[in-house]
C-alpha cells in the first residue's frame, strides 16, 4: 500500500533480536516519503524482508503509546519519529528497558499495569451515585496542576528511562506516581493522600534528574520532574505546592 | 491445549469491552469475568482515538427528542428506532457515570459548567469532549478502573471462533489464541460478548486502528448470528494523506468543517457548491465524503488522490485552541494549518452494521452479546460524529449487565467437541513463514477501496464476488505454519481471513440495496427510494450459504412523514 519513491534512499535499521541467536541484525530500509516514520521503516521490514518481526503498534497517531520503543538510546514513539530526523547512518532500535522482552521489539507490560493497580491508580468516587456533573473551575491551583500532569498514554518510556538510575526495589515507577499526584489534588476522589504513604520511600529516593531525564522522553510531554518534586513536598508533610 | 472456565468471556478491549467488564463485576461481583484482547487492553481499539466527543444531552433547552430525531434524520430513517432511543436515553447516565465515578473530565467553560459543541447533523451544541483528543481521557480512566477492580485481562489473546453446544444453537465460549505462545485456549462460558470493533481496515484508506478486522463480526457471522446493515461504513471526509506511511487516512477532525474549514479541490474551487450548496462543508459525513470522491474522481484532486482542507482564515489562535492535537499532527507531515492547505482524502472510519442486537445487547444466538462497532442499527445508513463513542459505552454498561442476568438465569452449556477439535486442527501446520498473507490482505484492501467503498455498482459488486473466492482460495491453500507464537505473519492470515467474511456481508448486502442512502451510494442508483426504508439482515444458513433478506424499518416511534427536513450544525 506503501508508494516507494526510491529517489529519496534508503535508511539502515539495527533491530534487536529475541530470537535463538539474539543480538542485532541490520536491513536497508527504502525512504518512501520525507515524513515516514520509523513505524513505516519497521512495517516494510515485516512485508518485504522478514515476516516474523515483532514490534507493537495500534493508533498510528501517539495517541496509545503501543510503538514506544528505544531509537539510538532513547525512548520514543516508532510511529512519532520520522526517519529523516535521525542523524546518525544507522538506526538502532531496541525494545524498553526495566520490562521482560517478549518477542522482538515487544515487551511484557504486564508488570507496568500491575503498578497502576498496586498504586490504586483509579478514583475512588466521593459521590458515585451523583446524578450532576460537578462545577470544576478550570482555573483553580489543583485543577490546573491535575491539567498539566494529565495525558498520560502508558506507553512505558518513563520506567524504561530510569531503569539504570538507583530507585528502591521493585518501584511503583513514575506513571504510576504522577497519576497519584493527580488523584491527591482532585476533590472527586475520598482518597485524598493514602495512596502515597505506601510510596513515601520511593518519592524520597527518585532523584530530581531521573524525573527530568524521564520527562525528556515522554512522548506526552508530561512535566514528571515537577510531579516528583510536588510529591516530594506532600511526603514531607508540606501539602504540595498548591 | 489449554481450558478455561467463567461466567462472561469478553472478547475485545476497547471502550464497549472494559464497560462491559466494570458493569458485569460491579452488578454481579462474584461472577468470574475474562477479558480477552487482541491488542493491549486499552490501547487497542478505536475508542482511544476518538477525538471529536460525545453526544449527550444535559443542556436545559435540548432534549431527548432532538437527539433523537438528529439521529435518525442522520441515519436516513433506517436506524433501529428502539435503540437509537435507548442510545440518547442512557447517554447522560453514563457521563455522570464518567466523571463522578470514574473521574473523568471533559472541558468546563469559565464558570466550571461543563462545554458543549456541535458535530455536523446537529440542531444543539451537544457534544461534550476534552480538547479534540477526547478518548484517550475516557479510555485511561476506564482501564484504571478496570486495574483497581483486579479483572482478569488476557492481552494480545484473540478470538478465533466462537464455540457452540450440541445444538448449535447456543453460544457457549470461544477458541482464543495466544499470540505469544501460540497456545490455543479453550474457554466456556456461560455468555460470551464480542466487543472488537468494525472492520475499517478492510480499505486501503482507513482511519481505523490497523490491527482491527472485524474478528467479532466474521467469528459470529461463522457461527450463525444474524447481522443488520451490512452495507452501511461510514466514510470519514478529511482523512490526513501521508504518502508511503502508515499514518496515511487518520482523521483530522470534523471540528475543523464545523468551525468554518473549507474544502477544495487541486483547482482551489470550494466544490461543495456543486453538491450541497445549502449545507456546504457543514454538510453529514456520507456526503462530504462522497463529494469529495467524485472530485477525485472526476480528475480535480491532487497529485495523492486528495483534496485540500483550508483552515488558513479561522487564524492560528483559534487553531491552537480549538484543536491543538490536530495542529501538532499536521506539523509532523510538514503542514502548518495556519500557512498551508492540508491535502485530505475519505476515509474508511466506522461500520453501522454489525451483529443484530436487541435493547439488551442480546444477539440471535443464545449466550451472545454483542456491543459498540460489532453490533448493527445504532445508527441506521449514516452515524453522526459524536455518537460513536456514547454507543460504545452506553452499549457496553449495557452488555455487562445484560450478561451478568443471563449467567444468573442460564446454565452453562457444554462445548461441541466436535466444532472445537475442527478448530483446533486447522490451526495446526508444519509450514514456514511466507509473507503471504501481507499481500494478499493489501490487494484485498485495495479491492474493497475500489468496489465496496464510496462509490458502487452493479458491475463493481459483481466482480468483488468474484475476487473475493479468488483472494480466499489462495489464502486457505497457504498452509499453517509450524510455529504459532511470536508469529505475525498468521495473525495478519487470520485478519485477511476474518475481513473477506465481513467484505461479502457489505458486498451481498450492498448489491441488493437498489438506491442510495446514506453512506451506501450506488453510481447506477444514485437517488433514494422509499421503496428501501427497509434493513437487509443476513445469516450464514447450515449448509455455508448466506442469505440476504429484507425487512421494512419499524417505525416504532417516529414516521418518516414526521422526520422531513434535516438539521443544519448551528452556526
Amino acid at each position: 500500500m506503501t508508494k516507494v519513491t526510491p529517489s529519496l534512499g534508503s535508511v539502515t535499521l539495527e533491530i534487536a533480536r529475541s530470537g535463538s541467536g539474539g543480538g542485532q541484525e541490520r536491513f536497508d530500509v527504502p525512504v518512501p516519503s520525507t515524513h515516514a516514520r520509523v513505524l513505516d521503516a519497521l512495517s516494510w521490514v515485516r512485508e518485504n524482508e522478514d515476516p516474523s518481526l515483532g514490534f507493537r503498534f495500534a493508533c498510528r497517531v501517539g495517541m496509545c503509546g503501543a510503538c514506544a520503543v528505544v531509537i539510538n538510546g532513547k525512548e520514543t514513539l516508532a510511529c512519532q519519529t520520522t526517519l529523516g530526523e535521525i542523524d546518525e547512518s544507522t538506526i538502532r532500535i531496541e525494545p524498553l528497558r526495566g520490562l521482560p522482552v517478549q518477542h522482538d521489539l515487544i515487551v511484557d507490560m504486564r508488570p507496568f499495569f500491575s503498578n497502576l493497580a498496586r498504586a490504586e491508580a483509579g478514583l475512588k468516587p466521593r459521590d458515585p451515585q451523583s446524578r450532576d456533573l460537578p462545577i470544576i473551575a478550570p482555573d483553580s491551583n489543583e485543577r490546573t496542576t491535575i491539567e498539566a500532569q494529565n495525558g498520560c498514554i502508558t506507553c512505558g518510556a518513563c520506567v524504561s528511562a530510569i531503569a539504570d538510575q538507583p530507585q528502591v526495589d521493585d518501584p511503583v515507577g513514575l506513571a504510576a506516581l504522577n497519576r497519584i499526584l493527580m488523584l491527591t489534588l482532585e476533590e472527586r476522589d475520598s482518597a485524598g493522600a493514602t495512596r502515597l504513604d505506601e510510596f513515601a520511600d520511593e518519592v524520597r529516593a527518585l532523584r530530581p534528574q531521573s524525573a527530568e531525564h524521564a520527562e525528556s522522553v515522554c512522548p506526552a510531554n508530561i512535566p514528571l520532574a515537577s510531579a516528583l518534586e510536588q510529591l516530594k513536598s506532600f511526603v514531607a508533610g508540606h501539602g504540595g505546592d498548591s | 491445549m489449554q481450558s478455561l472456565t467463567c461466567d462472561i468471556l469478553i472478547i475485545g478491549g476497547g471502550g464497549a469491552a472494559l464497560f462491559a467488564a466494570i458493569h458485569a463485576r460491579d452488578s454481579a461481583p462474584n461472577l468470574d469475568i475474562v477479558v480477552a484482547s487482541k491488542g493491549l487492553f486499552a490501547k487497542s481499539g478505536c475508542t482511544r482515538m476518538v477525538q471529536g466527543g460525545y453526544n449527550v444531552v444535559l443542556h436545559d433547552d435540548d432534549s431527548f427528542d432532538k437527539h433523537y430525531d438528529d439521529t435518525i434524520r442522520g441515519g436516513s430513517l433506517i436506524n433501529n428506532q428502539e435503540l437509537a432511543w435507548t442510545l440518547v436515553t442512557q447517554a447522560p447516565e453514563r457521563v455522570f457515570e464518567m466523571e463522578n465515578s470514574f473521574g473523568c473530565t471533559f472541558d468546563r467553560n469559565a464558570d466550571g459548567t461543563i462545554h458543549q459543541r456541535a458535530l455536523a447533523g446537529q440542531s444543539f451544541n451537544r457534544t461534550i469532549h476534552r480538547g479534540d483528543l477526547t478518548g484517550i481521557e475516557i479510555i485511561s480512566r476506564l482501564a484504571e478502573q478496570m486495574l483497581v477492580r483486579d479483572i482478569e485481562m488476557l492481552n494480545e489473546v484473540r478470538g478465533v471462533d466462537l464455540l457452540l453446544d450440541g445444538s448449535g444453537q447456543s453460544v457457549t465460549g470461544a477458541l482464543l489464541m495466544d499470540q505469544h505462545s501460540g497456545e490455543l485456549i479453550a474457554v466456556n462460558a456461560a455468555a460470551v460478548l464480542v466487543a472488537t470493533g468494525g472492520a475499517a481496515p478492510l480499505y486501503r484508506i482507513t482511519a481505523a486502528s490497523l490491527e482491527k478486522s472485524g474478528d467479532g463480526l466474521a467469528m459470529a457471522y461463522r457461527a450463525g448470528a444474524e447481522f443488520v446493515d451490512m452495507e452501511m461504513m461510514q466514510f470519514h471526509p478529511t482523512g490526513l494523506i501521508v504518502d508511503g506511511s502508515l499514518l496515511n487516512g487518520t482523521v483530522l477532525e470534523e471540528g475543523l468543517r464545523g468551525a468554518g474549514g473549507h474544502l477544495l479541490n487541486a483547482d482551489h474551487e470550494r466544490y461543495m457548491e456543486r453538491y450541497d450548496p445549502e449545507k456546504m462543508e457543514r454538510s453529514t459525513r456520507d456526503r462530504v465524503s462522497r463529494s469529495g470522491m467524485m472530485e477525485i474522481r472526476a480528475g480535480r484532486g491532487t497529485d495523492s488522490e486528495g483534496v485540500y482542507l483550508d483552515v488558513r482564515h479561522l487564524g492560528k489562535e483559534f487553531l491552537l485552541k480549538s484543536s491543538p492535537g490536530m495542529y501538532e499532527r499536521c506539523l509532523t507531515v510538514g503542514t502548518d494549518m495556519e500557512t498551508d492547505l492540508i491535502e485530505v482524502t475519505p476515509t474508511a472510519h466506522f461500520q453501522m452494521g454489525g451483529i443484530r442486537i436487541d435493547s439488551e445487547c442480546r444477539t440471535s444466538l443464545a449466550g451472545l452479546f454483542a456491543a459498540g462497532e460489532d453490533a448493527g442499527g445504532v445508527h441506521g445508513a449514516n452515524r453522526l460524529g459524536g455518537n460513536g463513542v456514547a454507543e460504545s459505552m452506553v452499549f457496553g454498561a449495557i452488555a455487562g449487565e445484560s450478561m451478568a442476568r443471563h449467567v444468573k438465569e442460564s446454565a452453562r452449556p457444554a462445548i461441541d467437541p466436535d466444532r472445537l477439535s475442527r478448530l483446533c486442527d486447522r490451526l495446526e501446520g508444519s509450514a514456514e513463514i511466507t509473507g503471504e498473507p501481507y499481500r494478499l490482505k493489501n490487494k484485498l484492501r485495495a479491492l474493497s477501496w475500489e468496489h465496496l467503498g464510496i462509490l458502487r455498482e452493479a458491475n463493481g459488486l459483481a466482480r468483488v464476488e468474484e475476487e473475493l473466492n479468488a483472494i480466499e482460495s489462495e489464502l486457505t491453500a497457504l498452509p499453517m505454519p509450524a510455529q504459532r507464537g511470536g508469529n505475525p505473519d498468521l495473525q495478519e492470515r487470520l485478519d485477511a481471513e476474518n475481513l473477506i467474511d465481513v467484505a461479502r456481508l457489505i458486498g451481498a448486502a450492498a448489491s441488493q440495496r437498489e438506491e442510495s442512502r446514506g453512506s451506501h451510494f450506488r453510481e447506477d442508483f444514485p437517488d433514494s427510494d422509499d421503496r428501501y426504508l427497509v434493513n437487509f439482515f443476513q445469516r450464514k444458513e447450515a449448509d455455508g450459504s448466506m442469505t440476504t433478506e429484507s425487512r421494512p424499518v419499524e417505525f416504532s416511534r417516529r414516521t418518516p412523514d414526521a422526520l422531513l427536513g434535516e438539521t443544519l450544525i448551528p452556526a
